[in-house]
């Protein structure tokens, strides 16, 4: 009796300061986290706090969610321009949307950056997104940047990309059969022999295969992959799978995003880039604001500096930003990376509405046909 | 050997039942609250959205759908993916159980020096993250891998591993150490002596086997088993490094595109995560169904066997013991070594091709590789101290009080082993960052308290089911015993539990370290901006394509655990020693270090 009174007690005091302890991590922003990391740990916290009373913005903290190589350099840079401290959280774009939706109803970013306008889309026609603002210098957008505006304004490209090109293995590939277009993918010399990724997993092959049913129309656009298909293509799932066959001789030709197969190439690999003469899928890497923005002043500020020259150096160097740092500038006087061929480059750009609205449908129907 | 009383069978009059009935819920309260900030609470807030998908949306709507679980439904490849998953799941089992068993025999009945470098060949792919083990068969298997480059092998020799049946095999090399580690103090418990009597009783080899041994050891191998087929069922990383390669669909990775892909579903993946928790549940309430019928109790008060166990002779099966588990580690790591040691990955393993270079660039001063390897450091130690505590609380309470209560804790933590780490990771986000949290200023997600929480939620389920079968193989006799004899709870706890299962304690303390070190989806979904911990640089090294730097950081990250385990098992036998010290002077408690006989510092692993 007496021990199982004591042991009431006990779970009675166990069960009070646990709670006791939850509470005090989530009112005191220093000592929460003391056991782990700095106290540092709990920006998050205190922008939730300082979106409920919005007076009190003393201490300037940008919050970016991003998938882009550069984001550090970028965060870095800008912090030592205006002083502003940025905290950066870098995943794969598919990670950084999914906690963006998971985050909606109270949301802890300022500012997003990721490949593909058709996502960022997505996240418009939910009212995430800070919409109707201009920045400064929207006047030095090239006009094939102004075309990737869109008429809300909620978003903005930062540079281009192609969301596929041709990348072929030049010790297996002989001149003759070079590969020019993307039917020319489809002879019986490239047989078992061309690779592209799984839409449902890497970022950018969705604008491929969406661009492509695009430009050829949907029913000759989806027998294109058929085609492919009955050519023996193989699918992996992201660039770097499909770039590693392509190195290691278990495919010839990979179609895949240029920064990708430029990078590679750079790097040693015997890779040829081609640029297929019907037509070119440009992907936009595009930023946006969230629509309560925590430190609205602060984010405007952020995404001006990505769109002025000095802000586009930094992400132009491939020291800061790997292959992302071979993309396509869209800003006048930027001049793209000297290894990277700008001229002769047949952009088409997809639609990112009709992306968007047809998002699940087009994944769905290259799982069940192409990808099994 | 008492195979009569059965944990929790202490006599209760029935006018003392209702009362006991309800304290139980009392005696249940610290372990449920404890579940429900960790696990429940989160998974709850998923869940919910298969009915209420509007829950979490810009502006909160309570209104009820059925739309999800009718889309998830009517979708055949979910329906393709479940199968998938089970089958496979299944036969990874299986092929675990079969290895698993053989390393377990092969282990205990060898001599202790082979035994001990098996014990820990097993470890070495027990606490590898399973992303490592993927890429490392792969870089060694594909074509112009590591193999085909060594032997000169064409293009699609190894086709066979990309399909079904090759994949079963591979999962089955990944997660035969549940089953080993499960097994190995069951069969050093049973002892030589039953099937010594059957043989001198005329009983064969074969029959003793199958009539002696099998059915003693059946709560050991279906525990592992159970556990090998969960990890099989729900594990992510492994499957998904291999699976897309071979289009396979599998149920985590529908579950991972609806979190992943852009239109981001959590209805979906709520719903979905439902049917793998319900199919897990049915699984492991099965074990426990069958554990029920009867007592397994070997290690009792009235055991006293101090056979020598000095084994001289190797036996065929500790010979392919180490061939299996040599195979199951040494390809993989050295795989990933490799990769980490090449300048580019076309020249593979051409002389030239060699540098160091990878790791310098990780363990630069001042890098960010460093500062997220440090930071993992402090998370690990952390989690797993809270996580060995928390286990060691909920599991000896599960194992003395037989309450509604408790049976609803026990359920809870079979239950949520099932979760995949991206699915609790998802529930964190919605239940800590919750709107209702804003004006009492619990919003924790974003904070270093949440991932920390979310790490310990991870390890949590495994380190109680572990802790678990640890105490329930004690008989009951031995704690009523010794507080018949006046022992407060607590020096039951400290004098008899505690040093019987000190090995399991460790255990548990190295599943979360580890665990903790090299998880992923809870590390890129939850960490605080700005401070991104080892596992998500590990990831973004590799989705960047630089695999050389990345497999680097894999290997350095095993490197450390791998000492923290050397460090962890050397403490943990001067502890031994020290205990056998002080426990010199109660006889009961001697007897007891007579049982457990030696290498209890050794890693043990086992179900009820």
């Amino acid at each position: 009796m007496n021990l199982k009174a004591k042991h009431v007690m006990i779970s009675a005091i166990t069960t009070g300061a646990l709670v006791s302890v939850l509470a005090g991590c989530g009112t005191t922003t220093s000592t929460g986290s003391s056991n782990t990391t700095t106290g540092s740990g709990n920006a998050a916290a205190s922008n939730s706090s300082s979106k409920s009373n919005s007076s009190s913005t003393s201490n300037e903290t940008l919050v970016i969610y991003s998938a882009q190589g550069y984001d550090q350099a970028m965060a870095d840079a800008f912090q030592k321009k205006t002083g502003i401290k940025v905290k950066l959280v870098d995943d794969s774009t598919g990670n950084i949307v999914a906690k963006m939706e998971a985050e909606k109803s109270n949301p802890h970013w300022d500012v997003a950056w990721f490949d593909g306008a058709s996502t960022m889309q997505g996240l418009d026609n939910q009212g995430m997104l800070l919409t109707g603002w201009t920045p400064n210098d929207v006047s030095n957008y090239t006009s094939q940047g102004q075309s990737l505006i869109p008429s809300d304004k909620a978003y903005y490209p930062t540079g281009v990309t192609a969301a596929a090109a041709i990348g072929y293995n030049n010790k297996l590939v002989d001149a003759a059969h070079a590969p020019k277009d993307w039917s020319d993918l489809l002879n019986p010399y490239f047989k078992g022999a061309v690779g592209m990724n799984d839409p449902s997993i890497s970022g950018p092959t969705f604008p491929y295969v969406a661009g492509m049913l695009q430009l050829k129309g949907t029913t000759a656009g989806e027998q294109f992959f058929m085609d492919l298909k009955n050519n023996g293509l193989k699918v992996f799932p992201t660039n770097g799978d499909t770039l590693n066959a392509l190195v290691k001789g278990q495919i010839k030709v990979a179609t895949i995003q240029d920064t990708a197969l430029l990078k590679g190439k750079l790097k040693g690999d015997p890779i040829t880039l081609v640029y297929p003469s019907s037509g070119t899928f440009s992907m936009a890497t595009t930023i946006s604001i969230d629509k309560n923005a925590p430190d609205m002043a602060a984010a405007k500020k952020f995404v001006e500096f990505v769109l002025s020259q000095q802000g586009q150096q930094v992400m132009l160097n491939p020291a800061n930003g790997g292959s992302d740092s071979y993309y396509s500038p869209i800003i006048k006087g930027v001049s793209a990376n000297p290894a990277r061929v700008q001229s002769g480059i047949n952009w088409v750009p997809v639609n990112p509405v009709q992306a968007a609205q047809n998002e699940t449908q087009i994944k769905t129907w290259f799982h069940e046909n192409i990808t099994n | 050997m008492k195979l009569k009383l059965r944990r929790g069978s202490m006599k209760t009059s029935p006018t003392n039942r209702s009362r006991k009935l309800s304290r139980g819920w009392a005696y249940a309260v610290p372990s449920l609250l404890v579940l429900c900030v960790l696990v429940l609470y989160p998974l709850a807030t998923l869940f919910v959205q298969t009915f209420l998908p509007h829950l979490f949306d810009v502006h909160m709507s309570l209104k009820p759908s059925i739309e999800p679980l009718i889309q998830s439904f009517s979708d055949k490849l979910n329906y393709e993916s479940l199968v998938n998953s089970f089958v496979m799941g299944l036969f990874a089992s299986i092929a675990a159980t079969v290895v698993g068993t053989l390393t377990a025999f092969g282990s205990v009945r060898a001599p202790s020096r082979y035994q001990r470098v098996l014990d820990t060949l097993v470890w070495v792919v027990f606490f590898a993250p399973s992303y490592v083990i993927a890429e490392g068969w792969l870089q060694f298997l594909q074509d112009g891998g590591i193999a085909s480059q060594l032997f000169g092998l064409p293009n699609g020799w190894a086709a066979w591993f990309f399909t079904k049946p090759g994949l079963v095999v591979l999962m089955g090399l990944r997660y035969f150490p549940f089953v080993h580690l499960a097994m190995t103090p069951a069969i050093k418990n049973m002892g030589g002596q039953f099937e010594r009597a059957a043989r001198s009783m005329g009983a064969g080899k074969g029959r003793v086997f199958w009539r002696i041994t099998f059915p003693l050891l059946a709560p050991a191998t279906l525990a592992g088993a159970s556990i090998a087929f969960a990890e099989g069922f729900g594990d992510f990383g492994f499957a998904s490094a291999i699976a897309p390669t071979v289009h396979i669909p599998l149920l985590t990775y529908q579950i991972y595109s609806a979190l992943n892909q852009a239109p981001v579903n959590y209805a979906a993946a709520g719903s979905l995560s439902l049917v793998l928790v319900v199919v897990m549940g049915a699984v492991l309430w099965f074990q426990m169904w069958w554990l029920k019928r009867r007592s397994y109790t070997t290690v009792s008060s009235s055991t006293s066997w101090n056979e020598s166990t000095r084994v001289v002779k190797v036996q065929w099966y500790t010979t392919v013991s180490f061939i299996l588990a040599g195979v199951s580690v040494v390809i993989p790591v050295l795989s990933t070594i490799a990769t980490s040691m090449w300048k580019t990955g076309a020249d593979g393993i051409q002389g030239a091709n060699w540098t160091l270079h990878a790791y310098a660039k990780v363990l630069q001063t001042g890098s960010d590789g460093l500062a997220s390897l440090e930071r993992s450091i402090v998370y690990s130690a952390v989690a797993a101290v809270v996580t060995m505590i928390i286990a060691l609380y909920v599991s000896y309470q599960l194992s003395r009080r037989d309450t509604l209560g408790m049976r609803f804790v026990n359920v809870i933590t079979m239950a949520t082993i099932a979760v995949p780490g991206v699915v609790l990771a998802a529930g964190f986000i919605f239940a800590w960052n919750a709107v209702w949290l804003i004006p009492i200023h619990l919003v924790l997600y974003g904070t270093s308290l949440c991932l920390g929480m979310a790490y310990i939620a991870g390890s949590l389920p495994y380190a109680i089911r572990l802790d678990l079968g640890a105490i329930s193989q004690l008989s009951p006799n031995l704690m009523t015993a010794a507080q018949v004899l006046g022992a407060k709870e607590r020096v039951v706890m400290s004098r008899i539990v505690l040093p019987l299962i000190g090995g399991t304690i460790v255990s548990t303390f190295f599943i979360a370290l580890t665990g903790t070190m090299f998880e992923l989806p809870a590390s890129s979904l939850l960490y605080p901006a700005g401070e991104p911990p080892f596992p998500v640089e590990i990831q973004q090294q590799f989705n960047a394509f630089n695999f050389n730097v990345g497999s680097a950081m894999a290997t350095i990250g095993m490197l450390i655990v791998f000492i923290m385990y050397g460090v962890g098992r050397y403490v943990a036998t001067r502890m031994r020693f020290v205990g056998g010290a002080r426990v010199k002077k109660s006889h009961l408690v001697k007897q007891q270090e007579l049982i457990t006989g030696e290498e209890t510092g050794s890693p043990q692993m086992a179900g009820e």
